[in-house]
This record gives structure tokens, C-alpha cells and sequence, in this order.
């Protein structure tokens, strides 16, 4: 009120400044997804600024060299690649294994900078693209918040994804990976297909048959939306929410999403064969039987006859359903369930069947503080956003309570599916956190009736009733400010926490490390690259290398020599091969890796910097997959009661395979730490058990500045005497 | 002499954007947002505002 007299006190010129509030509504929601735009895209900037432009971990690496190949060679080449630079002697039928939505993406962003004259190396761009998807994801999650809610919620959804941890993990600058652009298509398909069922529009539901391509096209993820979608509408038919317009939503989107999907040689016809996609189809039958049935009904106009009707019809359509799944997976028409979809729904399944899957440290299940590292005062909004869309239930918000669920269950089998349930967890967040700042707003701005007034009119008891609950509540507004600056601090902390994680946990290349000095100073250590290159350069063009397969990628992106092994993991015998060779004595070794004309073997090794994502520590692992596939390699051989160990006390058979004799050769002479006896290793707090190592069929090639990459040559075969 | 003085007054706005200076941006950002976000709940508020 004071603010209104104080405005109209104003000269005139000034007060024709004074907005109308849909004005002032538009400015405000304008500005604030500006600034959540940008905000998504240059929290994501630390790796540049302290490191460089550079494509960070390791499957990126592959991401990159092949998006190179395209943008130099043209899609056509590209789609028929034979990759004989990996999996030796087996290869790679590149274009044929692999979601090429990713390097199109980027192959495209590229050539139109460069079209726009802006001479931008391809690198730049594959670092800057996951960022730049993040930036348009708050955009979509505007979209959705305002379509499962209001404005309001769509907005707060918005700026909570842009800073979302969990999220960020996944799409910090350089993270060049399948999922920086396929959160993106994600939320997209999924809002499209809400947009469709809310409107039965023909048209969205066809732009989300486009989303579903694209994001088929991008990652193996999108089996989380062909399962979800059917699993959606299952549920509003059985709450008996079937309409026209879920018809029309998900048959559109299914036909259209299926053949669209087979065009990428990927995927190919695994949704008419493969098990995981036959939920889908199902759902796509089912829905046919309840036109049909609402037809009949319709035409019947008889409850008793149509009972009947509807008693047969059932019956019929699951012997038949139920006949077809039973034939088509007997004769293996319809592959049964992966490995991999196992794993998801079970965790103790990986750890027991696939060791390659429960190896890798994204594939562990997750802990709680990594949920509260992620997600911070979402995981509180969470609960109340889910009693919030309870409360409105509508066709949306039950598709985001289905997505929210499931999307939190996968995330607690595994670590890295954070980042799916990331979306959700914002969204219903987004609802709880707006629906309760639209409360407090509302109770501040309600002009409270004074008690004379009310006592005044009180000719009914009904306003007597209303006046006695204003009275009770005389400090409402106050309150109602207190909460609201209570909200508004939570929120900010949320802003400072998700900063102050992406800059310390989510920002590292991890191909090139960084510790504290002794005084305090930043130490790089850039061991990586300087071994790639020296490979680069020092190698004959043909060598072949080997090494475990965590490195395969980087070495042929950035060494370019041809590897035994990479992270494509699609050969399990291949990596077995690998894993047995390392863990057996060195003349064992000498002829698996004849057989396999590896010329030199590359070891990462941290024991004089303490580095701990090690070959030694991995090294359990090897033996593991080894055995997996060769019964000679025993775990218990390399364990001594059970305990692994390397110093003294160590098995004999620990102490002298290849890859302990690679990784601690002539670490006994050296000096770690000080107060320490030659060959401390740093990592294992132990003094190395064997440290007069010579080696017979290898002699060492390179060794890095801080030891962390090691590699050596295979010596040619002996002359024949 | 005069160029001398002009570097040493732009020396500041010359330097380097480190990862520091975007920590601080980014927090800035963020909890301006933050602001402009309940600014807009407030705004949509109006018993006035056609919306409601």
C-alpha cells in the first residue's frame, strides 16, 4: 500500500515506468530462465578454467575420435566403419555398435559455426556440448514443471535442474558422453508424451515419436522410456482413466517411435524381438482390446450381454497374448531379458553373473551420502512433491509420481542412474518447493480483515465463525514472511551446495590428476597424455598394445596404435584373454601375448603418487573376469586368507605375475616417502614384498614423470637353437 | 607514462576469469535466481492479477 502511494506521488513521465502485473510476471519468468540458461551453462566451466579445453575420462575418448572420423569423412563412411584399430585381431564394426545421436549432434553444432564463419575446432565443440544440452534441459523442465503444475513450479524446476549435482556429474564441460545429450532427449519425449495425453493432439504426439528417436539415437537408456510409457498407461487403464486421447498419445508415439528406432543398426528390430521392448507392445494390444471393447459397449447398449461379451473377449485375448509371448521366446524369436536389464531390476545379480558389470565402480549401488551429495534439500522436497501431486492427481502428475518412483529405485541399484532419476526428483521437488512459496505469497498478500468490520457485519454465524479465525491468527503474515525467508535461505544453501560440489568432486578430467602439494599448492600431474604421446611417437604405426581395457579408448584416440581390448566391453572371452595374461607368471604371459603379436604392454601404476584407481587395485578384478572364462586362473591364489595383499606377506603366485612384476619393477630401489625404506607404496601403506624383480621376455620402454603410466616391450621370440 | 597508468588502472579488469571468480559467479547466479523466483510467486500473488 505505502509502495502504491509512494509510486503515485512519482512526476508522470516516471510512473507511466509502473508495470501492470502480467507485465511484471512476464519480465520476472523472462529474466529468470535467462538467467537459468546461463547460469546451466557456465556452472558447468570449472574443468576449462582450471584444467583446459580437454575431453575428460574415457569413454568420451571414443566419443570423440569417432565424431573426428565423421566430421572429416562424411556420415556415409562413417556408418560403414570397420574399426581394425580395436578389439586385435577382431575389430569393430564402428557404425554398427554404436548410438551415433552424439557425434551427429556435434558433427552438425560444428558445421553450422562453421557456416556462421566461426572458425571453431571440433574439439572445442564435443567439450562445450554437454553444457549446452544442460542449458536447454532447463528450458524443457519449464516446459514440463508448467504442464504437470503451473508457471510457478516449471520455474523453480528450471533453476533446480541447472544446478542439480546429480545431473552436473554427467554434463560438466568435456564430459562428452552419450548422456550429456540424452538427459535432454529424455525430459523432451517425456514432456511431449504428457503434452500428449493432456491435448490427444496427433501433432505432439508425433513430436514425441521424434524425441523418442533422437533419443534412441543418443543412448542405450531409452529402454527406461519404452518400459516406463507402457507401464504408465497400464496404470491409468487400470484406474480407469482410459481416454481418446491416451489412444491417440501412445499409439502414435509407439508406431511411429518403433520404426523411427529401427533406423538406427544398433538397435535394429529389438522392439518387435527382444524381450525388454515387449512391454510396449503388449500395452500397444492391450490398448486395441479397450477401443474395441468401448465400441462394442457402445453399440451392445446392453450391460448384461456385454458382461458377457467382455468375459470371452479377456479370455480369448490373454490365451492368445500368453500363447504368442510362450511360442515366440521358445523359438527364440523374442530374445529373453539381458544380463544388463537383470542387473537393474536385482543388485546382487551383476555381482553374482556378469563380475565386467559389477567391476566398474558407477555400477555399485548407491550409498546414502551419495543421494545426500546429489541431491541435498531435493531429497526432503521429494516426499512432500510426491503428497502434493496425491493431492491434485491428474493424467501428469501421476506420470511424474510413476517416473519419480521408478527413476529413485534404479538410482539405488546404481550409482551412475542418479542422473535419470535426477529430472524427477527436480520436478516433484520443483512442485513442493512452488506450491508452498505460492501459499506463503498468497497469505502475505491477503489483506486481513480488520475484527471491527467483521464483528460489524456479523449478522450470520457462519462470518462470526470466519472472524473468529482471523482473529486467532494475528501474526499470520508475519509468520507467513519468516517461512518464507526460511524457504528462501534453504534454497540459496541448495545454490552454494551444488556449486561447491560441481567445482570440487565433479570437475576433474581425470585424465589429468591434480593433488595438494607441501605447501599448499595445486601439483598437476599430466602422466596420461605424456605416455599417449610418447606411444604416438615412439611406436612403430602397427604396434599392437595391451593394456586393461579401462585405458582401450584412450590409447587409440589419443596414442592412435591399435589395442587388444577397449571399454566397448562387448567381448567378454577377448577381456578374459587379457585379465589371464596378467594375472599368470611371465613365460605364461609371453605366449598368450605372442598369440596375440601385442608388441607392448601398458600398466598404470600409483603407488609413488598415491593414486588409487591403479592396475593393482583393479588388479582382483582381472583375476575375477580371468577365471570367469579360464578355470586356471584361481582367485583364492592370489588371496592369503583371504586378504589381499602385496607387501611380504603376499601370495607367491601375487608376487610374481605379470602384473605385479610390471607395475613394482625397480620400485624397490626408489625412495616414496620420507622416514620410509625403498618401495613404500603409497597407495597400500606397504612396503612391497618383492623387490628384486627382473624381468625375461619384457624389458620396461617408457615410465613416466610420476610413475603413474608404465610401459614395456615385448621382446621378439628367441632364435631357435 | 600515461600508458603506464592506464595498464595499472585496467590491470584488474584484465586479469584472468579464474575457476574462483566463476565459484563466486556462479553463487551469485544462483541465489539471485532464487530471488527473481520468489519474486515471481509474490508477483503471481495479486488478487488483481488476471491469472488467479
Amino acid at each position: 500500500m505505502a509502495a502504491a502511494t509512494a509510486l503515485d506521488s512519482l512526476p508522470a513521465p516516471l510512473r507511466s515506468l509502473r508495470l501492470k502485473t502480467k507485465q511484471q510476471e512476464l519480465l520476472l519468468r523472462v529474466s529468470a530462465l535467462a538467467l537459468i540458461y546461463v547460469l546451466a551453462f557456465v556452472v558447468r566451466l570449472f574443468s576449462v578454467l582450471r584444467y583446459e579445453s580437454m575431453i575428460h575420462e574415457f569413454d568420451p575418448y571414443f566419443n570423440y575420435r569417432t565424431t573426428l572420423f565423421l566430421s572429416d569423412h562424411g556420415f556415409s563412411e562413417f556408418w560403414n566403419w570397420f574399426d581394425f584399430e580395436s578389439w586385435y585381431p577382431l575389430g569393430r564394426v564402428v557404425g554398427g555398435t554404436l548410438f551415433p545421436g552424439l557425434m551427429v549432434t556435434a558433427a552438425l553444432l560444428h558445421r553450422l559455426l562453421r557456416a556462421l564463419s566461426l572458425a571453431v575446432h571440433i574439439r572445442e565443440v564435443c567439450v562445450l556440448t554437454a553444457p549446452f544440452f544442460a542449458a536447454n534441459t532447463t528450458l524443457v523442465a519449464y516446459a514440463f514443471g508448467r504442464e504437470i503444475w503451473d508457471s510457478g513450479a516449471g520455474l523453480v524446476a528450471a533453476a533446480l535442474i541447472a544446478v542439480c549435482p546429480g545431473y552436473i556429474s554427467r554434463s560438466v564441460a568435456g564430459s562428452y558422453d552419450n548422456e550429456g545429450v540424452a538427459i535432454f532427449a529424455l525430459l523432451l519425449t517425456f514432456y511431449l508424451f504428457v503434452r500428449a495425453v493432456n491435448t490427444g493432439s496427433l501433432a505432439w504426439s508425433l513430436a514425441s515419436a521424434f524425441g523418442y528417436f533422437y533419443m534412441v539415437s543418443a543412448w542405450g537408456g531409452y529402454v527406461f522410456i519404452i518400459n516406463l510409457l507402457p507401464l504408465y498407461v497400464l496404470v491409468l487403464l487400470v484406474t480407469g482413466r482410459y481416454s481418446q486421447r491416451l489412444y491417440v498419445a501412445y499409439n502414435s508415439t509407439y508406431v511411429l517411435g518403433m520404426l523411427l528406432a529401427m533406423q538406427i543398426r544398433f538397435v535394429g528390430f529389438q522392439h518387435v524381438q527382444s524381450g525388454e521392448h515387449m512391454a510396449a507392445m503388449g500395452v500397444f494390444f492391450l490398448l486395441q482390446v479397450f477401443f474395441f471393447l468401448d465400441w462394442v459397449k457402445y453399440l451392445l447398449n446392453d450391460a448384461k450381454l456385454f458382461k458377457s461379451f467382455l468375459r470371452i473377449t479377456l479370455t480369448c485375448v490373454i490365451t492368445v497374448g500368453t500363447l504368442a509371448l510362450g511360442i515366440g521366446t521358445a523359438s527364440g524369436y523374442i530374445s529373453p531379458w539381458t544380463g544388463r536389464f537383470y542387473s537393474l531390476l536385482d543388485p546382487t545379480y551383476a555381482k553374482d553373473h556378469i563380475p565386467i558389470i559389477a567391476s566398474v565402480s558407477e555400477h555399485q549401488p548407491t550409498a546414502w551420502s551419495s543421494f545426500m551429495f546429489d541431491f541435498h534439500i531435493l531429497l526432503f522436497l521429494f516426499p512432500a512433491g510426491l503428497y502434493f501431486c496425491f493431492k491434485r492427481l491428474s493424467d501428469a502428475t501421476i506420470f511424474i509420481v510413476m517416473y519419480g518412483l521408478t527413476s529413485m529405485y534404479f538410482a539405488g541399484v546404481m550409482v551412475r542412474l542418479i542422473l535419470v532419476a535426477a529430472p524427477a526428483v527436480c520436478l516433484i521437488s520443483a512442485i513442493a518447493a512452488s506450491a508452498t512459496i505460492k501459499n506463503l505469497t498468497t497469505l502475505i498478500r491477503t489483506k486481513s480483515k480488520s475484527p471491527q468490520t467483521v464483528s460489524g457485519k456479523s449478522s450470520g454465524s457462519k462470518a462470526a465463525a470466519k472472524g473468529a479465525v482471523d482473529q486467532s491468527l494475528p501474526f499470520q503474515q508475519n509468520v507467513a514472511i519468516a517461512l518464507l525467508l526460511g524457504a528462501f535461505y534453504l534454497l540459496s544453501r541448495y545454490a552454494v551446495h551444488c556449486t561447491w560440489v560441481t567445482s570440487e568432486a565433479y570437475s576433474s578430467p581425470s585424465i589429468v590428476l591434480a593433488a595438494r602439494g607441501h605447501n599448499g599448492g595445486r601439483v598437476i600431474f599430466d602422466d596420461y597424455r605424456e605416455a599417449y604421446y610418447w606411444l604416438r611417437q615412439n611406436t612403430p604405426s602397427d604396434a599392437k598394445i595391451m593394456s586393461w581395457w579401462d585405458y582401450g579408448y584412450q590409447i587409440t584416440a589419443m596414442g592412435n596404435r591399435t589395442v587388444i581390448v577397449d571399454n566397448n566391453t562387448w567381448n567378454n572371452t577377448h577381456i578374459a584373454t587379457v585379465g589371464r595374461a596378467m594375472s599368470s607368471y611371465e613365460d605364461e604371459a609371453y605366449e598368450i601375448m605372442q598369440s596375440l603379436d601385442v608388441n607392448y604392454v601398458l600398466v598404470v601404476f600409483g603407488g609413488v603418487t598415491g593414486y588409487s584407481s591403479d592396475d593393482i587395485n583393479k588388479f582382483l578384478w582381472m583375476v575375477r573376469i580371468g577365471g570367469g572364462v579360464f578355470p586356471v586362473i584361481k582367485e583364492p591364489d592370489y588371496l592369503v586368507n583371504g586378504e589381499y595383499r602385496v607387501d611380504k606377506g603376499a601370495a607367491p603366485k601375487m608376487l610374481n605375475c605379470l602384473m605385479y612384476k610390471l607395475c613394482y619393477y625397480r620400485f624397490g630401489e626408489l625412495t616414496t616417502e620420507y622416514g620410509k625404506p625403498p618401495g613404500y607404496d603409497r597407495v597400500r601403506g606397504v612396503e612391497i614384498g618383492n623387490k628384486d624383480i627382473k624381468l625375461e621376455y619384457l624389458e620396461e620402454a617408457f615410465t613416466t614423470s610420476n610413475w603413474i603410466v608404465r610401459i614395456y616391450k615385448v621382446k621378439p621370440p628367441k632364435n631357435r637353437s | 607514462m600515461s600508458s603506464d597508468v592506464t595498464d595499472i588502472c585496467f590491470l584488474p579488469l584484465l586479469q584472468m576469469f579464474d575457476d574462483q571468480d566463476l565459484g563466486f559467479f556462479a553463487n551469485f547466479l544462483g541465489i539471485f535466481i532464487f530471488v527473481l523466483v520468489i519474486a515471481y510467486h509474490f508477483v503471481m500473488a495479486d488478487p488483481k492479477y488476471e491469472g488467479n
